[in-house]
């Protein structure tokens, strides 16, 4: 058991370290992520496409597909990296950790030839149509119907809650094509978002705009060319590569920055955090569910490389704390240490009002993952 | 990095496991004759002879096994502290006079904080007064007497580190026996016609503390390679507290009345994770160190 970074693991850390000082937008701050404005929508895309060309977006990817079989303790360095910048990706992180590896597993020669290079070069925007008004945790009683017509399926319905959507060039979207078979009837389309009746709305939040958006789609013609794998097999490869998705995603070290902008932000002001002890116990406490984070998310990783097949609960468990215990005790934290200047538009504080409802929310919810972790590392029996 | 559990690590776990068992969820007066027998088997010498992971990992071992002896000490805090040939019962104190410590009355030797500095003082230079407590971890009251081993300016920083590792994985240990005693029991307690531990009320609180005690857990053993990291000790013993009294409160909550009897056995492991959340002055002064040591880095950082 080595809990230090290898020489070459280092090394690779501090070159990227070196990119992304030179390469992130001086627009990105911490208000980025979800792309509210063209201006940070161009910067997420040029900074992509840089870390395209510098190997540094899918160098995980096998070398047939544009990578070089990183191991994925690099994977991770990246994401802690990227994380800790604001995550400058934006929504690429999905295409590299989860889309991209989907139309591996499971798309035609056509699909992997139009698609990973895209990918791999950072010049493309997806979103995924996955959530419904009426089927949200309960993901598998969606109704988006997709009907075949000649080459085409007809898609009529309603995806709800997607973020992205506003810049997406393409949907992952989640379709029924057999109305009777749960969640053997559902199927995968690589939707381009150009095409006829599809229309996506803003969805109105208090915190910044574009945070979640609806998607309508009425009488839509999607070439069955653009069907991933089997019909009505999505549902299975959906699940196996998300559960990859769900050791990616290094918010620990977002939540790090943060409380670095929010301690320069009292600074100036001031305000020295270590002559309040309340406010210096509340501190600690959220900097040792951090350090214990992130050695879940590690645990998680060796987990997945040690592949013993069955049940990952490590997967979860990691998902549970990172998502959702962090994301609540940095929200309170950070308005802890500003008070009064939290509530301003945009400080680190406000950002994390927004953060810390939905990191427990997206991408499976908290809840979600408690029963995961009941059913597959405690072995309690399933909830009815 | 590599987080994978070598197979000496599995084997030192299983065969400590294998002694600790026949003492298990039993409060030991006179210890002699399980430290005979760790020490026979090389657990006690574990840190020298195998690592500091291998030394959390034989304290996970006893937590989990609700064995109340004198053996943070000697497992891993006295290597730590680079000390040698200790006597086996080491017992620790955080201050020369009237302090309370756990397995005072049966240790050999004391390593007490003076100040900045850590002393060593052998039981029979000391005085030791019994004290009666109910949280399954015997206590007495210790006056360390002039006769010390003085161990530098500085080495109470490194004393308090250890031992703070030393806490959180024992407690881990306790955690996620509780856990996965409980998790037994509310699978075969039917109510309404149904386990209970299928109402997701129950599910959720125990998948809780069991992501709070995987944490813990890991967060000693990262911590046990880094002795001279007080900010990695204080956060493992910052979190190992927080979660032991989560722990304490669900396990116990779920299991009903059953779980408060000696019978089920429940308390074994929940009573010494009470003790463990007031040791060194408990989540408040880890939290405080964690805090500073925070400030400290980022200070550093800013510098540089």
């Amino acid at each position: 058991m080595d809990f230090e970074w290898s020489e070459a693991e280092s090394r690779f850390r501090a070159e990227l370290r070196e990119f992304l000082a030179q390469n992130v937008s001086p627009l990105w701050g911490t208000k980025g992520r979800q792309v509210p404005t063209p201006e940070l929508y161009e910067a997420c895309r040029e900074f992509c496409i840089k870390a395209g060309e510098h190997g540094y977006l899918t160098p995980h990817w096998p070398v047939e597909h544009g990578g070089r079989d990183a191991s994925l303790w690099e994977k991770i360095i990246i994401a802690e990296e990227m994380w800790g910048a604001g995550e400058p990706r934006g929504p690429q992180y999905m295409n590299v950790n989860w889309i991209g590896p989907a139309i591996m597993r499971a798309g035609t020669s056509e699909q992997q030839a139009f698609h990973l290079p895209r990918l791999a070069r950072g010049d493309t925007f997806w979103c995924q149509g996955f959530s419904e008004p009426n089927s949200g945790t309960d993901l598998a009683s969606l109704a988006t119907s997709a009907v075949p017509d000649g080459d085409d399926y007809v898609v009529n319905g309603q995806k709800v809650w997607t973020s992205y959507a506003h810049v997406a060039q393409f949907c992952f979207l989640l379709v029924r094509t057999d109305p009777s078979a749960g969640r053997d009837g559902i199927t995968i389309l690589l939707v381009p978002m150009g095409l006829p009746g599809i229309e996506v709305r803003e969805i109105a939040t208090p915190f910044q705009p574009h945070v979640i958006h609806e998607i309508f789609f009425t009488d839509v013609r999607v070439p069955q060319a653009c069907r991933l794998g089997e019909e009505n097999r999505g549902w299975q490869l959906v699940r196996s590569v998300l559960a990859e998705e769900r050791i990616g995603i290094a918010r620990y070290t977002f939540s790090e920055d943060v409380l670095d902008q929010t301690l320069d932000a009292m600074a100036q002001r001031g305000v020295d955090p270590a002559t309040d002890p309340v406010l210096m116990h509340q501190l600690g406490q959220a900097c040792a569910q951090w350090e214990a984070s992130k050695l879940l998310m590690y645990a998680a990783v060796q987990e997945q490389l040690d592949d013993i097949g069955g049940a990952r609960p490590m997967a979860s468990v990691w998902r549970a704390i990172g998502a959702g215990f962090n994301e609540r005790m940095a929200r309170e934290l950070f308005m802890s240490v500003m008070g009064d200047e939290g509530l301003v538009e945009e400080s680190p504080a406000d950002l994390y009002t927004l953060l810390g409802v939905t990191s427990p929310i997206t991408s499976g919810t908290l809840e979600l993952q408690l029963n995961l972790v009941a059913r597959t590392a405690l072995s309690l029996p399933k909830a009815v | 990095m590599d987080l994978r559990v070598t197979q000496d690590q599995r084997d030192i776990s299983a065969s400590v496991g294998t002694v600790l068992h026949r003492y298990r969820r039993q409060a030991i007066d006179d210890p002699a004759a399980l430290l005979a027998e760790l020490d026979a088997g090389g657990f006690l010498d574990v840190y020298a002879g195998a690592g500091p992971i291998e030394a959390a990992f034989v304290l996970e071992a006893i937590g989990a096994s609700a064995v109340a002896a004198p053996l943070a000490g000697r497992v891993l805090v006295a290597p730590a502290l680079g000390l040698k040939d200790l006597p086996a019962a080491v017992a620790l104190v955080p201050s020369l006079t009237g302090a309370l410590s756990r397995h005072a009355p049966s240790a050999q030797a004391f390593l007490a904080i003076d100040g900045d500095e850590a002393v060593v003082a052998m039981a029979d230079t000391c005085s030791v007064e019994s004290v009666t407590s109910r949280y399954g971890v015997p206590l007495g009251r210790v006056t360390v007497g002039d006769t010390v081993q003085r161990l530098g300016a500085g080495s109470a920083a490194r004393l308090r580190a250890a031992w703070r590792v030393a806490l959180a994985a024992e407690a881990a240990g306790a955690m996620l026996a509780a856990i996965e005693h409980t998790s037994r029991y509310v699978t075969e307690r039917v109510q309404f016609g149904r386990s209970i531990g299928s109402f997701q009320a129950v599910q959720h609180q125990l998948a809780e503390v069991y992501i709070l005690a995987e944490g813990a857990r890991w967060l000693a053993r990262r911590a046990a390679i880094a002795p001279e990291d007080g900010y990695l000790a204080a956060s493992s013993a910052a979190f190992a507290c927080t979660a032991a009294a989560r722990t304490y409160t669900v396990t116990q909550q779920v299991s009903g009345a059953t779980g408060i009897t000696t019978e089920h056995g429940l308390v074994a492991w929940t009573m010494p994770l009470i003790a463990a959340q007031t040791e060194l002055g408990g989540v408040r002064a880890h939290a405080q160190d964690v805090a500073r040591g925070r400030l400290a880095r980022r200070a550093i950082g800013t510098e540089s």
